[in-house]
């Protein structure tokens, strides 16, 4: 009698706790962000039904996912185009704003005299500048890079200098007492404690290139994301241009991810020495 | 034979009017082997007088030689800790530790080929400071007592003749503060050394040092030298004997008179 007591409770609870861990993941705090996400879209759904928006006002989401569907060979072929316009920009981006981001955080001198020359330049709307590309280089690849370029090198050399700034003046006081040469501060102590700003402002600047070359695309070229996108509204497709806006989407958030993945194994001492201070 | 001489030293910052003055004519002979302490009051300059021993900064009046050579910049022979204990946290406290034999210029050429050596000596000074075993550690993985003995470590790992120690257990709690005291007697007895220390604490100060200079408020002076020769190795109880509190108590009231005189000659200057 006992025997049985005992035994059909943990028959019982072992199918649903099964279950319960399989479905575990969904409770979690990192599950929230999925649930957020379905929920996006379901009150979108509901409301273009509630609401009886027409398709070419608010298309809902199960109508854009049968226009990917259709027009997937397009919409893969241009967001190919748009992520490598947008990562070769981002990779100029990259090279030019650390040079410039240490030789302005190493030169107080070079910081002053170049500083508002450089608040200037990104304050210039960069679609203003797509006309003048096109009239250098044409219609193509070559201004979507530039303008994703210029976009995104600004957070890269803010933070490399800030980085560089905030080197602790008693480590620089050792270094310099010990007749340490200024390469060598450099090396050992200034660019590995800039690090940890540098791979934060990457976040920034990869999801600024995108809409650097999107904003090229959209002006003037014969491919990529942002002309298909006119290309889509002329033709009056609109589920099409929000297929290319959610395609555009997919692609920022993941080249962030693949950041922050990359932040956390290059610093990973900062954010480990952050958490041992608390 | 002295190790440090200085003659006359003046410095301003900016400039040498009578505002701008921060140390004004001050002489010292520190001898080979000799652990001196600097109290003083706060601004006083003690920390500018450390900068112009290690080289960063030049007076423009008198001339400082250390080892009977004029110090004209940043030469290794000097090693430094402060009361904030920086380490880099991408490096483990050994590779830390490491560091000026990495970018000092008499040693960064054969580098590599002596690291060996080089790990082994950084291993015996954590071995002599009480952290054994602990290099591979990171320095968020230590305490703040455990670091200021790394520091001390980095600051002696190139073997200097000097050791300038600004304040550097002003941060640490009483009991921490007490086992470094007897951790920088024991490396002295590892290797002799001389030691300059600015430091607030009064007991520190006449428990470490055979010498203990009293500085003025800014414009900085050397106003009283007080020689302690209690015998060494020194018990921690020392410091409750007659003796060592008169050497306390006459230290403090010399402090306090230059605060009080800090204090009147604004006062006096408004009035004229």
């Amino acid at each position: 009698m006992t025997a049985t007591t005992q035994s059909t409770p943990a028959s019982q609870t072992r199918r649903p706790s099964r279950l319960r861990h399989w479905l575990g993941w969904f409770r979690r705090e990192e599950a929230m962000s999925f649930w957020i996400i379905i929920g996006f879209f379901v009150v979108w759904e509901a409301a273009c039904h509630l609401f009886a928006l027409p398709v070419y006002f608010l298309p809902p989401p199960s109508v854009i996912a049968q226009a990917a569907v259709e027009f997937q060979r397009a919409l893969v072929i241009n967001s190919i185009q748009t992520l490598w316009t947008t990562m070769a920009g981002f990779g100029f981006a990259v090279v030019f704003g650390l040079v410039l981001g240490v030789a302005v955080g190493g030169s107080r001198r070079l910081y002053r005299g170049l500083y508002p020359l450089m608040v200037g330049f990104n304050s210039v709307p960069k679609v203003a500048l797509v006309p003048i590309l096109v009239l250098w280089f044409g219609i193509g690849s070559v201004p979507a890079i530039i303008t994703a370029f210029l976009i995104s090198f600004f957070p890269i050399v803010v933070n490399v200098a800030t980085g560089l700034a905030t080197t602790e003046p008693e480590m620089d006081d050792i270094l310099r007492a010990l007749g340490a040469s200024k390469l060598d501060r450099l090396l050992k102590v200034g660019l590995p404690g800039a690090m940890p700003h540098f791979f934060g402002s990457l976040k920034v600047a990869i999801t600024l290139a995108f809409v650097g070359s999107v904003v090229s695309e959209t002006v003037a070229a014969n491919s990529g994301l942002g002309h298909m996108m006119l290309m889509a509204q002329a033709n009056f497709e609109v589920p099409l241009v929000f297929a290319g806006l959610l395609a555009l989407a997919i692609e920022g958030v993941l080249m962030y991810a693949l950041f922050v993945i990359i932040e956390k194994r290059m610093t990973g001492w900062a954010f480990r020495a952050q958490s041992a201070q608390q | 034979m002295s190790v440090i001489d200085i003659e006359g030293l003046r410095l301003g910052y900016g400039g040498m009017a009578p505002e701008q003055i921060v140390l004004d004519g001050i002489d010292l002979h520190i001898d080979s082997g000799e652990f001196a302490a600097i109290v003083g009051p706060s601004g006083c300059g003690k920390s500018t007088f450390m900068k112009l021993l290690s080289g960063l900064l030049t007076p423009q009046e008198g001339r400082i030689m250390i080892d009977n050579e004029p110090v004209t910049g940043p030469r290794s022979q000097v090693g430094m800790a402060f009361q904030n204990a920086i380490m880099l946290p991408w490096r483990t406290t050994l590779d830390n530790i490491l560091l000026p034999l990495e970018v000092s210029p008499a040693t960064k050429s054969d580098f590599r080929n002596r690291k060996a050596q080089y790990r082994r000596q950084a291993e015996d000074l954590l071995t002599a400071v009480g952290l054994q075993g602990m290099g591979s550690k990171y320095p968020w993985e230590l305490s703040g007592g455990m670091r200021q003995r790394a520091s001390l470590c980095r600051a002696m790992i190139h073997e200097p003749p000097l050791l300038l120690l600004d304040e550097p257990f002003g941060a640490l709690d009483a009991f921490t503060k007490e086992e470094l005291w007897f951790v920088l007697q024991t490396l002295r007895q590892h290797r002799t050394f001389t030691v300059l220390m600015v430091t607030h604490d009064l007991t520190e100060a006449v428990y470490l040092s055979d010498t203990v200079y009293v500085m003025s408020a800014r414009p900085g002076r050397m106003l009283v030298r007080q020689s302690i020769d209690f015998e060494r190795p020194r018990d921690l109880d020392i410091r409750f004997e007659p003796g060592f509190v008169s050497h306390v108590h006459d230290l403090r009231e010399h402090i306090r008179g230059t605060r009080a005189q800090a204090v009147q000659q604004p006062a006096a200057g408004a009035s004229q």
